[in-house]
């Protein structure tokens, strides 16, 4: 920048001082020139002067000759030997800077001098009255001593000079005024550049100016625009700047400026604990973090206000200010107590479930203990009865007897049933992975353990694995793949397909299909209740709690059960599974 | 016959039906070791103690305890804490005679110390077979250690 200035300043200093100069120096020139003509112009009329008078003073003597003359010819031809050689003198001094002039004048003055001495000798001559001597003497001056020559070459010399000072001064002139143009074209260069950066530098000062203003007027909108009350005080909390939630949230009057804190809406500030922690932050520079404060605000209501202050430092001022924004978290605050509220209830509804709980448990427990102990009692002592009667026992009484202690038996078994279906609608599943595949062989393996002589085929498709309750789960398949296995006792050839399906959101569809004897579909609804039956114990063995444990189990995974069938067309059951989103659970397919 | 064949079994059982069918099945075990039978856990650390009603019974401890869970008073379990954390009783065997398949009640007479846990069968053959066969076990096969 400082180089820049000093190149400029050169720069200028040149191209305005160097036109002065040429100017002086052309001045000068041209004044030299004028001098020079004049002075040629002297020396040549001073020349014809001599030339004149020395024809005059000759011309004047030839009158005297022919005796045409008085006293004035007499003096005409004395004035050139009177005046000539004065005037020659004044000649050789006028030009004693040119050799070749003063060579031209002493030429010039030898034969003047002649002349004029052969003029004396005539004058003297025909003043004697020897008119012919006169007359001779004046032709010999003519003859001998030519000057007109001599003249004229003086004034060509003279001439020549003018001319040759006169081209120098021209040729100088010349010089003079290219440089003058040049350095006007380099002044005007010079302007043209200093006008257009100086036009550039306002008009980025003004764009800057511009963008400023712009991103002033932005920050105000956006200031102005926010939802959140803020402003800004000065050191002794009056305000210095609102925005409009803040006005509109307190009801301030826009027209008024500088209104202390205390006295801003309504006295909604006018808090001794909440003034002396904001002259905390002005004065000792401590934050305000989430000041909760119930406000009540210009529209009455009492609202719940987080407040959050800090200190700022303005450039243009070394007081502190305070910036304030105010955070209206009442709704907030209402959604948290209805929150809570609904926690509170939701709270008492799960003691009310485990309530309930617990008494089903203290229930199925009481039923465990107290309900068998009966039937233990009725079969101990059809037994002890039957040892005391002794012989008495016929078969009438031993077969009443038997039917006492089986039924005994068979409620036992209804009860462990009853107790094994309630536990599982209780309690936490306890989740795991768990491969489908090799539950289902583990419970094809069980079904067709308890079979002899059948030919069961078996078709059972790769499957998933999955995420549930394994205990649980395996009931479901000893349940389905046992009740294919019991109620495909007639066939020939048993066939039982095990196969799944993937549904679109993920979920599973798993399906045992059998060809057995399935059952009508009126009954359906049946078929999943507790101890519901849709066969005869005579014709396939059972207490109808299976499918109930199934369709508990499967709801507690989220998924349902549900069948088709045809009587002596087989059944399908199906059983879905929602999608669980466990990375790699799910078995290469093995076919 | 030494003291240790004399060595009691000690039934523990608030029902009388089932302790009426518990003594004919330990009768017909044969065993020579005599039965006593207490209705409910008070009374069966009273003997344990030998005081109360039992103050004057002959010293010694029982071969066996065989311990229903559900009575009056004093459950079963209550008892087995009990007897576990005494050193004079810590050692004497206990079986859990009761009709609970709770898997609760099973796990927690494990945790504090049950030498078993048998479950009554309602069916009567069973039932039987199972008491004779724990008196014979716990009252002839079992050798615990000697006390001075």
């Amino acid at each position: 920048m400082r180089w820049r200035t000093a190149g400029l300043l050169l720069a200028i200093m040149v191209i305005v001082a160097l036109p002065c100069v040429v100017t002086l120096n052309n001045s000068r020139d041209a004044q030299r020139a004028a001098t020079w003509v004049t002075h040629s112009n002297a020396v040549k009329s001073l020349t014809y002067e001599i030339a004149y008078l020395m024809r005059d003073s000759e011309s004047a003597s030839y009158r005297l000759l022919t005796g045409d003359g008085g006293e004035l010819v007499r003096k005409r031809a004395m004035l050139a030997s009177e005046q000539v050689p004065g005037l020659v003198r004044q000649l050789h001094e006028m030009t004693l800077d040119n050799p070749e002039q003063q060579a031209a004048i002493g030429a010039l003055e030898s034969g003047a001098n002649g002349r004029i001495t052969l003029m004396n000798q005539a004058l003297a001559r025909l003043q004697q009255g020897d008119s012919e001597g006169a007359r001779q003497s004046l032709r010999d001056a003519g003859d001998l001593f030519l000057i007109n020559g001599k003249i004229t070459d003086i004034v060509h010399n003279e001439d020549r000079l003018l001319e040759g000072r006169q081209a120098d001064a021209g040729r100088k002139a010349f010089n003079g005024r290219v440089v003058l143009s040049i350095t006007a074209l380099a002044q005007l260069l010079l302007l043209t550049i200093i006008v257009t950066m100086s036009e550039r530098q306002i008009g980025q000062r003004q764009l800057a100016e511009t963008r400023e203003g712009r991103a002033v007027q932005r920050s105000q909108q956006i200031f102005q625009a926010v939802r959140e009350p803020i402003a800004l005080f000065d050191k002794d909390l009056n305000s210095l700047l609102v925005n409009n939630a803040f006005r509109e949230l307190y009801g301030m009057d826009p027209s008024r400026n500088a209104q202390p804190l205390a006295d801003i809406g309504d006295g909604a500030w006018n808090d001794d604990v909440l003034l002396q922690r904001l002259n905390d932050v002005l004065l000792r520079d401590r934050e305000l973090w989430d000041h909760d404060v119930i406000q009540r605000t210009v529209d009455g209501v009492d609202r719940h206000v987080v407040i959050n202050a800090r200190r700022l430092q303005q450039q243009d001022t070394d007081a502190p200010t305070l910036l304030l924004t105010v955070n209206d978290v009442t709704t907030r605050a209402l959604a948290e107590q209805k929150v809570s509220e609904l926690n509170r209830q939701l709270e008492g509804k799960v003691s009310q479930i485990s309530d309930v709980n617990r008494e089903l448990e203290a229930f199925s427990y009481s039923v465990s203990h107290d309900l068998r102990a009966p039937l233990r009692h009725i079969s101990g002592f059809a037994r002890k009865l039957e040892n005391q009667l002794g012989d008495r026992v016929d078969d009438k009484v031993s077969h009443y007897i038997e039917v006492i202690a089986s039924s005994a038996q068979r409620m036992a078994l209804l009860i462990d049933d009853l107790l094994v279906f309630s536990r599982l609608g209780r309690g936490a599943l306890r989740l795991q992975a768990i491969d489908m595949q090799s539950m289902v062989d583990e419970a094809r393996e069980l079904a067709e353990s308890g079979v002899q002589d059948r030919r069961i085929v078996w078709n059972i498709a790769p499957l998933p694995m999955v995420i549930g309750d394994e205990n649980m789960l395996r009931t479901v398949w000893q349940n389905l793949l046992g009740n294919a296995v019991k109620y495909t006792a007639r066939c020939e050839v048993t066939q039982i397909e095990v196969s799944v399906q993937q549904g679109r959101r993920g979920d599973y569809e798993f399906t045992v299909a059998d060809n057995g004897a399935g059952f009508d579909m009126q009954y359906a609804d049946k078929l999943f209740g507790v101890f519901q039956r849709l066969h005869r114990a005579s014709e396939f063995p059972g207490n109808g709690i299976g499918l109930a444990n199934v369709r508990r189990i499967v709801a507690r995974h989220g998924g349902r059960v549900w069948a088709e069938a045809e009587p002596g067309q087989g059944a399908r059951f199906h059983f879905s599974l929602p999608a669980t989103d466990v990375a790699g659970a799910h078995t290469e397919s093995r076919a | 016959m030494n003291r240790k064949d004399l060595r009691t079994i000690l039934l523990v059982e608030d029902s009388m039906a089932d302790a009426e069918m518990a003594l004919d099945a330990l009768g017909e075990a044969h065993l020579a070791n005599p039965v006593v039978h207490v209705e409910d856990g008070v009374e069966c650390l009273d003997y344990l103690y030998a005081r109360g009603a039992w103050s004057s019974r002959e010293r010694g401890d029982p071969a066996v305890v065989l311990l229903d869970i559900k009575m009056p008073r004093m459950n079963g379990l209550d008892v087995l804490t009990q007897m576990r954390s005494d050193e004079r009783l810590r050692r004497i065997p206990v079986v859990i005679l009761s009709s609970s398949r709770e898997e609760s009640d099973l796990a927690r007479s494990w945790d504090i110390g049950a030498n078993a846990y048998v479950i009554k069968p309602v069916d009567v053959d069973q039932f039987f077979e199972a008491v004779r066969t724990l008196g014979q076990f716990w009252a002839v096969l079992n050798q615990g250690p000697e006390k001075d």
